[in-house]
């Protein structure tokens, strides 16, 4: 893949970004498309024997291309691994890659079993290429709430799959390092375990994730944070969903380091947030000063509740 | 008159052996040339197998080690891959760009264009295997060029030598 030195959450669109891993054949024809259509789309599915969809805002698809061969496919996978997938044996394990500009490349096909020493896609039968978007500003609504002096405070996120909790924590992150919505700008470390936030490639981030900000990702959220406690020297660090025992006592660490800690968790209520034993333990020892329950509904990333460690409301409910 | 004619045949005695000289250089020349794709895989070959460098970086990287063609091959495909290419096709043109140049035969280039389609498309153990069997597939043909420059050296200035002195005869 090519070694990209820039910064790929740049002003070029999603398919200046993506072209580059899609064969060539096909790539001539989406060419033709109009560019109003990419503004909107969120996944380009190439499946073998089918034709190309693009899937719009609300799952709608439609077809822009002719039918995939199997040889496209393995021209697309050349160009996504840069034409050398055994460097890329890890991430393919684990189903995807992530090219520059944070947009995600889900593989379906046959992969080899279990146990043969490595978990290789042997026959791609199908590629959906997820259209990466930053969502800058969700977190203005939210910075005065969840900091003091202009400083954030230590927060938890709290909702249900798909309420937004990574675009809020990665505009967050982003209003931390850059001193964004009245904070002054801080040095983050993000420990991205599965490059969610800042969808990296190459160790570099596919989202903007501030000017002040250091990225591991691909480790495991724990070591992580004791790698950037050590080395990193940060102010803030932030990680997604916390959960077991040994994260919290990671996060444990961090803040009795004086690292100011944003995180996520996955919880319907802040009631169910108590009542896992790690959380509580991090709520006990007072680690967290905000939390913040979010829900999808009328839309991801509305913010619900925004209570302090004693459990009392701050501010208003913003709908 | 006869000086001359002497000057003359020592000219074309002289000329013939240096065509056998050139020959018998390509025969040379050959050996040295699978030497330096041998060096080139074997760099290769321990970038992917133990680092896991991409491609393209460890052409890069190999190049500033490499030799004469082999150096331009391992740069000018590094080249193309930044495009937008398939290895197999790019790795054949770089070879059909470097052939005029070249002292390698067919032989010689058959396992060199097999890789070619191998790489890049497969595992690190795969990538060992691939490489180990070209380098032995070289190996022998190595063992081949060196008899045949062994050989051919004496061989084709004596027959050069030969060939002038033949001709000086007929024609002075």
């Amino acid at each position: 893949m090519p070694a990209e030195a820039r910064a790929a959450w740049s002003t070029e669109s999603p398919w200046t970004q993506i072209r580059p891993y899609i064969a060539e054949r096909l790539a001539i024809g989406l060419d033709r498309l109009d560019a109003a259509l990419w503004l909107e789309a969120r996944e380009l599915r190439l499946r073998a024997g089918r034709e190309v969809r693009l899937v719009g805002a609300g799952g709608k698809d439609r077809v822009v291309g002719p039918a995939v061969s199997r040889d496209d496919l393995e021209h697309c996978l050349e160009h996504l691994t840069g034409h050398s997938r055994y460097a890329w044996e890890e991430e393919l394990a684990q189903g995807y890659l992530t090219i520059p500009g944070g947009h995600r490349v889900g593989i379906a096909g046959n992969w080899s079993a279990p146990g043969t020493g490595s978990r290789a896609v042997r026959h791609v039968a199908a590629l959906n290429y997820r259209i990466a978007r930053s969502i800058t500003g969700p977190a203005a609504a939210l910075a005065s709430r969840v900091s003091h002096g202009g400083r954030p405070l230590a927060t938890v996120l709290v909702g249900p799959p798909g309420c937004g909790k990574t675009t809020l924590l990665r505009d967050l992150v982003r209003a931390a390092s850059d001193g964004l919505y009245g904070w002054r700008g801080h040095q983050v470390s993000l420990v991205d375990e599965r490059a969610e936030i800042a969808a990296c490639h190459a160790g570099l981030p596919g989202h903007d994730v501030g000017a002040r900000t250091d990225v591991l990702d691909g480790l495991p959220k724990t070591l992580g944070m004791r790698m950037a406690l050590r080395a990193l020297g940060p102010e803030i660090l932030a990680t997604d969903e916390i959960g077991g025992e040994e994260d919290a006592q990671a996060v444990l660490d961090c803040a009795y380091a004086g690292v100011t800690v944003l995180a996520t968790v996955h919880a319907a209520s802040l009631e169910e947030l108590r009542l896992r034993p790690s959380i509580a333990l991090l709520m006990r020892e007072g680690v967290f000063h905000r939390q913040v329950l979010l829900g999808a509904e009328p839309r991801p990333g509305t913010i619900l509740r925004v209570e302090d460690e004693s459990g009392r409301a701050i501010g208003a409910v913003a709908r | 008159m006869i000086p001359l004619r002497i000057a003359l045949g020592l000219v074309l005695v002289l000329a013939g052996y240096q065509i056998g000289a050139l020959v018998a250089d390509r025969q040379r020349r050959r050996v040295l040339e699978i030497d330096a794709w041998q060096a080139l895989l074997h760099v290769l070959a321990s970038d992917v197998s133990y680092t896991a460098l991409p491609l393209g970086q460890a052409l890069r990287s190999a190049s500033r080690q490499a030799k004469g063609l082999v150096q331009e091959f391992a740069a000018g495909l590094a080249r193309r891959l930044e495009g937008h290419v398939l290895l197999a096709e790019a790795w054949q043109t770089e070879l059909d760009r470097l052939r005029p140049r070249s002292c390698l035969t067919p032989d010689d280039t058959a396992p060199l264009l097999e890789l070619g389609e191998q790489l890049g498309r497969f595992g690190r153990d795969e990538h060992r295997g691939f490489f180990l069997r070209c380098q032995e597939r070289l190996a022998l043909q190595r063992r081949e060029a060196a008899e045949e420059s062994a050989r051919g050296s004496r061989m084709w200035r004596t027959l050069g030598a030969v060939a002038g002195a033949a001709l000086a005869l007929v024609l002075l």
